[in-house]
């Protein structure tokens, strides 16, 4: 906090306050010479009181002197501020503006979002600074210019400003926009954060950022910049919303065939219960075409409660068409809009189908269950397994085999040499092998010519049985398709894992580890063969699969016990995985680059992206063939469609859904020491509305006005003088002293 | 108040030059005041048996002459026996203090005191002088005669205040020119050390004798009227201060409060009738003070 004056030459006049002194000093009266006899009486009093008489002289002198100090001090108009008191608004600034265009910014307050009071809030601020500053305006959306506006196109930019889905942390606009003030010539700095502060519009694991610079330029004179955090919109207790959180396709896959299961999730975010209509719409990928109604089912929601809706679409969904389906809540106002409706985008297709081979039956149950379990009445089946064994490779499926999503080898003791060469040539062509090797595996077949064309290592030897269990390891590629979805997950389960036995590997062969065991062995390799369709090998180093008697010598691990979910998991990616068809994901975030694959053939000659108004196209860069086109950080909600032309006339129209991020949605608002974490304890200064705006406005520009105070002591302090002069003086009650009664006269009364 | 009263004001009865008809008028004005007044029984020289009325001390009906003549008639106030009566001056140089320029201490002392003969001189109470300030130094031994009265008063128009007192030493010598238990007189302003004071006052109690301890104040003593820086001057010691009047005033007061509230108590502890005065005060407190005295004596 410092002290400025506003008229410092008049701070001059406190030197009046040496007037009483002087006064004391050279208007002293020439004492009356007096002929008093009981002089005694004032020596006597003198000796008890002549300290307490120097402390009362000295007192009403303080008094005097402070008195006249304070009135020329409170013409000076003296101010308390602690940022940039540079006066009055004529002051040149670098005015920063920081934008929060965050989805929650689209909340409405009295039929306004909170963006538009920012915008005018911004514009009043812009107002109060003279022509000749610059403004330095950044958006949490893109990132800011270095350069600063003048304030009429700033006014205009400001006019411009959008919500966004997708948006940076302010952290950063906060540091470009301090950046480019702290650099600016203007004598005056400040910087508005427009926010409604919720938490989801920061990265609250670290401070702003550029706050080192501000710090470096607030050491230098005049170099001080003054944030000001603008708090816009009601506190969280006050909000009301119903958003629609998740909606999804419980099976995973849409089967051709049946009608498929939509369900989604409605979510109360208001101290209020919600009644509201939500309706389910579907609609193909062709341009133009509008998704139209299927149904509508109303839901009661309790203050901050979820409601779980339910929809079914059509029968005989078209195999390899894109669909596309969109739940959108009705039924009342909602003040925040952008999660009223949400979004999928799906291809119908049959089961794939997987065929496990095993030696024995024990050994394949677990893989065949956790992909293709005991259908459900009325569910679709996502895989269809089929069991063979070693033998029938060559004999039932040489043709078939391509028409396999993935192929599982368990635990099978050997493979003749026409086997390894159907699955070497079924890998090189873009299939899939899962190896789970275990008790019955022969290192010399496994480790064969061809065998070591396609596994990623050779077996060595089983480790020996350990009285006390290994466990799995950390996962080593927590990027990898099967692992970065649940890796913490992931590690938590596999650390407890008992693994008692498992294949010790030669050197690899081709392949990387993607898990360990505890002690640093690979427990699951991978090898891609790279081609039309990229091939891949996984071989785990124990088997998948387990015995419920320990003493088996089959009982290698308890990967598959039903007591840790991870098993089916894995599994159950593993097939999409092989397969090539975890990029057919057709429903991605805001801003989450959109893969989708344009499947087998010749290239695309050109590819054209419509958006979700059906107006806005863009031509992409077609893809290499066999590549999946990637559409980089897709921003706007909704329903986006593809089309994808190749050589000739051929075309063919994709299209995927972008929902906006479900955590705006949840608003929580920053806490004060959040705040303070990002900008430091005193490093800025926070405005509940408009009126506190314009206060710390002024506290910033002019500082706090302490005249009034000044003036109260000023009064306090006559007030006193009066009152010690009055004590010290005062004339006894009744004027001269009256002899008091004496005891005679007492007694006569 | 009647034409006699006004003689008991200090600023009146200084337009009077001679001291025997200062005494009358005092003493005439005080008479006046209390036929007017409750103490009207007080009256000695006028003493005589008054009708009964409702209010009189019951105590005080002479039960003789109800028996004689069959009706109520209250007792005569006068003196059964003869009180020998010192007046005891203070010749101090401080007590020839006045600051208006009107009545000095010592000028309304001997006032009072030829008042106070002169009300005794007519009771037929012998009545002496003594003057004192190192030592004794005029002294008329008590007579009741009337020429007691002139030679009282020329005595005392002749003292003039000048030295300084010692009142122990002086009063020692006092109580040994009494012979008889009497009633004593002092008329001081008291501005010496208080302990020998206090013990000389001691010494005459101590010898059977009746104080009655007058202590004159000039007005000014008692109400300190002066302003801004005044330098104050001892005419006793020619001791100087300067000082703030306004600033000490309150503070002097309080001292002359003080000062007072203890010579009282301590009266109060030897038994001694105290009787503050300050020249601005009329006579008929002091006399009433007498009065009192001799009523409890009587």
């Amino acid at each position: 906090m410092e002290f400025s004056l506003m008229h410092a030459g008049l701070a001059a006049g406190a030197a009046m306050a040496a007037i009483p002194v002087l006064l004391h000093l050279f208007m002293r009266p020439t004492p009356k010479h007096v002929v008093f006899p009981a002089l005694r009486l004032i020596r006597e009093r003198q000796k008890r009181s002549k300290k307490k008489m120097r402390i009362k002289n000295w007192l009403l002198l303080a008094a005097r002197m402070l008195v006249l100090a304070l009135m020329a001090l409170a013409l000076a108009r003296p101010r308390l501020h602690s940022e940039t008191p540079l006066g009055d608004d004529s002051v040149p600034t670098a005015l920063g503006l920081v934008f929060d265009t965050s989805l929650s910014m689209g909340y409405k307050q009295n039929d306004r979002t909170l963006l538009d009071l920012a915008k005018e809030r911004a514009l009043e601020l812009i107002d109060r600074v003279p022509d000749s500053s610059l403004v330095f305006t950044a958006d949490s959306a893109s990132p800011a210019s270095k350069t600063g506006r003048s304030p009429a196109a700033a006014r205009q930019w400001i006019n411009d400003l959008a919500v966004h889905a997708v948006n940076r942390p302010l952290n950063i606009a906060v540091g470009e926009v301090y950046e480019a003030v702290v650099e600016c010539d203007r004598p005056r700095r400040e910087v508005y954060v427009l926010s409604d502060l919720a938490k989801t519009s920061w990265d609250l694991g670290r401070p702003a950022e550029g706050l080192d610079k501000v710090a470096k330029a607030g050491e230098t004179p005049g170099g001080k910049v003054a944030t000001v955090v603008l708090r816009l919109g009601p506190p969280a207790a006050e909000r009301e919303n119903v958003s629609i959180d998740e909606m999804e396709i419980p099976s995973g896959v849409a089967s051709t065939g049946d009608p498929v299961e939509v369900r989604g999730l409605v979510r109360s975010h208001g101290s209020k219960p919600a009644s509201r209509v939500v309706e389910f719409y579907m609609g193909g990928v062709e341009k133009g075409q509008q998704p139209v109604k299927k149904g509508q089912t109303t839901v009661e929601i309790a203050p901050g409660g979820q409601a779980e809706v339910q929809f079914f679409t059509p029968p005989r969904l078209k195999e390899g068409e894109v669909h596309r389906a969109e739940l959108r809540v009705t039924g009342a106002p909602d003040p925040l809009a952008f999660d009223d409706a949400r979004y999928i985008s799906f291809q119908a297709r049959p089961p794939m189908k997987v065929l496990v081979v095993s030696d024995l039956d024990d050994d394949a149950d677990f893989v065949a269950l956790a992909l293709d379990p005991e259908p459900g009445a009325g569910a679709a089946r996502t895989y269809q397994v089929v069991r063979a064994r070693g033998t029938e490779l060559t004999t039932k499926y040489r043709d078939s085999l391509k028409d396999h999503a993935a192929v599982f080898l368990l635990d099978v003791a050997v493979l003749d040499d026409s086997a390894w060469g159907l699955l070497n040539a079924y890998v090189h062509e873009g299939g899939g092998l899962v190896v789970g090797a275990g008790v019955r595996c022969r290192p010399d077949n496994y480790n064969g010519p061809i065998p070591s064309q396609i596994l990623p290592a050779q077996l060595d030897a089983p480790t020996p049985t350990q009285p006390n269990a290994a466990t799995f390891g950390k996962v080593a590629d927590v990027t990898h398709p099967l692992f970065d979805r649940y890796v913490e997950g992931y590690d938590s389960q596999f650390s407890i894992m008992p693994v008692y036995k498992y294949w010790k590997l030669k050197t690899p062969n081709a392949g990387r580890t993607l898990l360990t065991f505890a002690d640093g062995a690979p427990a699951l390799l991978e090898r891609t063969f790279q081609g039309a369709r990229t091939g891949r090998v996984l071989m785990w180093t124990t088997p998948l699969a387990r015995r419920v008697r320990r003493s088996d010598p089959a009982a290698w691990n308890e990967l598959p016990n039903l007591s840790y979910w991870v098993f089916p998991v894995v599994m159950n990616l593993t097939v999409p995985y092989l397969s090539g068809s975890t990029g057919e994901k057709l429903v991605f975030d805001a801003g989450e680059d959109a893969i989708l694959p344009l499947g087998p053939g010749a290239a695309a000659t050109d590819v054209r992206i419509v958006g979700p108004d059906g107006k806005t196209t863009e031509a992409a860069t077609p893809p290499p063939a066999g590549e999946p086109l990637k559409v980089a950080a897709p921003q706007f909600p909704g329903h986006w469609i593809v089309v994808v032309s190749g050589p000739g006339d051929a075309k063919k129209t994709l299209g995927f859904s972008l929902n906006p991020p479900g955590a705006e949605s949840r608003y929580a608002e920053l806490e004060k020491g959040d705040l303070d974490s990002l900008f430091g304890k005193d490093g800025y200064a926070l405005a509940g509305d408009d009126k506190a705006l314009k206060k710390v406005t002024e506290l910033i520009r002019v500082g706090h006005e302490i005249f009034p105070w000044i003036m109260f002591l000023i009064l306090i302090l006559v007030t006193a003088e009066n009152y010690l002069a009055n004590t010290f003086y005062k004339e006894p009650a009744g004027g001269p002293t009256a002899a008091p009664p004496t005891a005679p006269a007492q007694a006569a009364a | 108040m009647g034409n006699a009263e006004k003689f008991l004001k200090p600023e009146v009865i200084r337009q009077v030059a001679r001291l025997d008809l200062r005494a009358k008028f005092i003493v005439e004005g005080f008479i006046a005041g209390l036929h007017a007044s409750p103490f009207q029984g007080f009256s000695v020289e006028f003493s005589e048996h008054r009708k009964y009325s409702p209010g009189d001390n019951i105590a005080d009906i002479d039960w003789n002459v109800f028996a004689k003549t069959d009706r109520f008639y209250t007792k005569k106030f006068q003196a059964e026996t003869n009180l020998t009566g010192y007046l005891v001056m203070d010749l101090s140089a401080s007590m020839g203090y006045t600051h208006r320029q009107e009545l000095t201490k010592f000028e309304y002392g001997i006032s009072l005191a030829a008042a106070l003969g002169y009300l005794m001189i007519h009771q037929q109470d012998p009545v002496g002088l003594i003057a004192f300030d190192q030592k004794v130094r005029r002294s008329l031994a008590p007579g009741s005669r009337r020429s007691q009265l002139a030679n009282i008063l020329s005595v005392l128009s002749q003292l003039k205040p000048e030295g300084v007192a010692d009142f122990q030493a002086s009063l020692t010598q006092v109580a040994g020119m009494m012979r008889h238990k009497s009633l004593v007189m002092i008329f001081s302003d008291l501005l010496a050390d208080p302990e020998p004071i206090r013990k000389a006052l001691y010494r005459l109690r101590y010898s059977g004798h009746d104080v009655i301890l007058f202590h004159l104040l000039d007005e000014a003593e008692a109400a300190f009227p002066f302003e801004g820086m005044v330098r104050l001057e001892d005419n006793e010691t020619g001791e100087l201060i300067e000082v703030d009047a306004d600033a000490i005033k309150a503070d002097y007061l309080e001292e002359v409060e003080s000062f007072r509230s203890a010579y009282k108590a301590e009266c109060v502890r030897a038994r001694i009738d105290y009787v503050p005065l300050h020249t601005g005060m009329p006579f008929d407190k002091a006399l009433m003070s007498y009065l009192l005295s001799r009523q409890a004596r009587g």
